[in-house]
């Protein structure tokens, strides 16, 4: 199993307060982890690091090959457009674009603007029929939907979701769920950060932080990805 | 050659320093030969008295013909002429470019230009042209005639009252004295300093939209930081992503420049005519000045959209 994520003793310091102290870990290709902890205990802290929106102080972060520490300002904007999808809590769609456009927006900043391709993402997370929708005249659960459809719209090696849905009512936290899972069976590779142990146990494996340390890797539940 | 005259006409410039042009036989030559065309057409009959002399000159002569005209009658068709040019601009069908090559004013212009050279000139009336001195004269009369005319001489006014039945109380208008020259450059000098004026207003104006917009895309640079660093995050590099803005920028920047013009062209004429009087064209080589000032503002007020690079996406899309 090709190893996608290695993090070797990262540290990340925010003038006296470090939020990342020493962590190490691995992630395979294809694997779903959840990261888990308390708020403040450098879970997001990491998910930026990852996905080269922010630099560490200390240590390795190795994606796909490439060391985001070693990164400068050009390397990792042309690092987030083709190795990273982000999914955020709060969605962050652009609100005066329509849920089309804000799919093609990530494919203009990738390459090119491709309009069949962007609905077809759409359809595929079950918004078909809101393709000219402003996000204003969207439900929570499917802005979200359109914010997957934008995370996967240039195949990304790695899907960092942040609390995916830490602002969704149930009946949306379950769609948007299944559509993970779905990703995660065709292969995706997903970093998703919870503090709902409901959902961390969704996921093949699960990364305890506290105060910035990983406390406990849990063993995959799932023995082949042992 | 086409016969009527339908296009304008081609005016000649006088061979004036020629001096076959004072020559008195060359020029009754040439001006037998425009009457007979004349008497031929008659076209020109109801204009000025000049051509009824000329064909009644004809008629009444022992033939029916010009060549029974004496010559020296011909004085009486040319001081007739008042070289108002009606005949020449409107009515000849014969005029240049037509090879009749007929230009009536010019050729009573030379009739009496031989008139001069050979010292035929009335002393009234070469005294009559000598405007400059003759203007100078009637100012020293002015204040004369000022005095007389005011309604409080008790001297002058009853007598005009009597002799020419105007009322002494009425009031009469009273004679300025001022060179045609000093008062053109009054005139000049308060369109300068209302040019002028405009120009500072135009530059105060500008000044203030530069402002303006600086102002507006300061505050769209912070209402859209969010936006800006949600593009960072999607891989979006800081040159695209200011493109996107200057795009929307240049694109408001050219509709209203564009806006801005057709309502200015239409208000000025409006403002042409109430105020004025006159329409006021609109010049063109201000389209360009327009456009290139409109886009000096836009870039101007684009100036804040260097504060985007400095947005930080982690900060940013963090939580809230």
């Amino acid at each position: 199993m090709a190893t996608l994520v290695q993090v070797e003793n990262l540290r990340k310091e925010f003038g006296n307060v470090r939020a990342l102290d020493d962590v190490s870990f691995r992630v395979n290709a294809g694997e779903w982890i959840a990261i888990m902890g308390p708020s403040g205990s450098g879970k997001t802290t990491l998910i930026n690091i990852l996905g080269g929106l922010d630099t560490p102080t200390a240590g390795q972060a190795i994606v796909d090959g490439t060391d985001v520490a070693r990164l400068d300002e050009a390397g990792l904007t042309r690092f987030r457009a083709e190795k990273i999808g982000f999914i955020f809590q709060q969605f962050h769609l652009v609100p005066y674009l329509t849920a089309v456009e804000n799919v093609m927006l990530a494919q203009y900043f990738h390459s090119t603007t491709d309009e069949k391709e962007a609905q077809q993402a759409l359809e595929r997370v079950g918004l078909g029929d809101r393709i000219e929708h402003l996000p204003t005249q969207l439900s929570g659960g499917e802005q979200q939907r359109v914010a997957v459809a934008r995370a996967l719209i240039n195949h990304p090696k790695l899907i960092l979701a942040d609390e995916p849905t830490g602002n969704l009512d149930e009946a949306n936290e379950e769609i948007v769920l299944s559509l993970l899972r779905e990703l995660h069976t065709e292969g995706h590779t997903i970093l998703m950060v919870t503090h709902a142990p409901s959902i961390g146990r969704l996921a093949d494996r699960r990364i305890e932080f506290a105060h910035g340390h990983l406390v406990h890797a849990a063993a995959s539940l799932k023995p082949e990805l042992a | 050659m086409r016969e009527g005259s339908l296009e304008a006409p081609t005016r000649h410039v006088l061979d004036w320093q020629n001096p076959e042009f004072s020559d008195r036989e060359k020029t009754e030559a040439e001006m037998e030969r425009v009457f007979d065309i004349c008497h031929t057409c008659r076209r020109c009959f109801n204009l000025c008295d000049s051509f009824p002399r000329l064909f009644d000159l004809i008629d009444n002569s022992s033939t029916g013909e010009l060549d029974a005209v004496p010559k020296t009658d011909y004085k009486q068709v040319a001081d007739a002429c008042t070289l108002c040019d009606m005949c020449f601009m409107t009515k000849c069908p014969y005029v240049p470019p037509h090879e009749f090559n007929i230009d009536f004013p010019h050729l009573m212009l030379r009739y009496r230009a031989v008139e001069a050279r050979e010292g035929r000139v009335p002393f009234a009336q070469r005294e009559l042209t000598r405007t400059d001195r003759n203007g100078k004269i009637a100012g020293k009369i002015a204040p004369l005639a000022n005095w007389a005319s005011d309604r409080h001489n008790t001297l002058t006014r009853p007598i005009m009252e009597k002799v020419a039945g105007v009322d002494r109380n009425a009031a009469l208008p009273q004679y300025q004295v001022r060179p045609i020259r000093q008062v053109a450059e009054a005139e000049g000098a308060l369109l300068g300093r209302i040019r002028l004026l405009i120009v500072s207003m135009v530059l105060l104006i500008l000044i203030l939209t530069a402002l303006c917009v600086l102002g507006t895309m300061a505050a769209l640079a912070m209402e859209r930081r969010k936006d800006v660093g949600l593009m960072k995050s999607l891989g979006g590099s800081i040159s695209r992503i200011v493109g996107i803005f200057l795009a929307e920028v240049g694109v408001l920047g050219a509709a209203g420049g564009l806006l801005g013009t057709i309502l200015g062209a239409a208000l000025s004429y409006w403002m042409g005519l109430r105020v004025f009087g006159t329409a006021i064209a609109p010049r063109w080589e201000v389209f360009p000045v327009t456009v290139a000032l409109m886009i000096l503002v836009t870039l101007a007020g684009a100036l804040p959209l260097r504060m985007l690079g400095n947005v930080k996406p982690a900060e940013i899309l963090r939580g809230a």
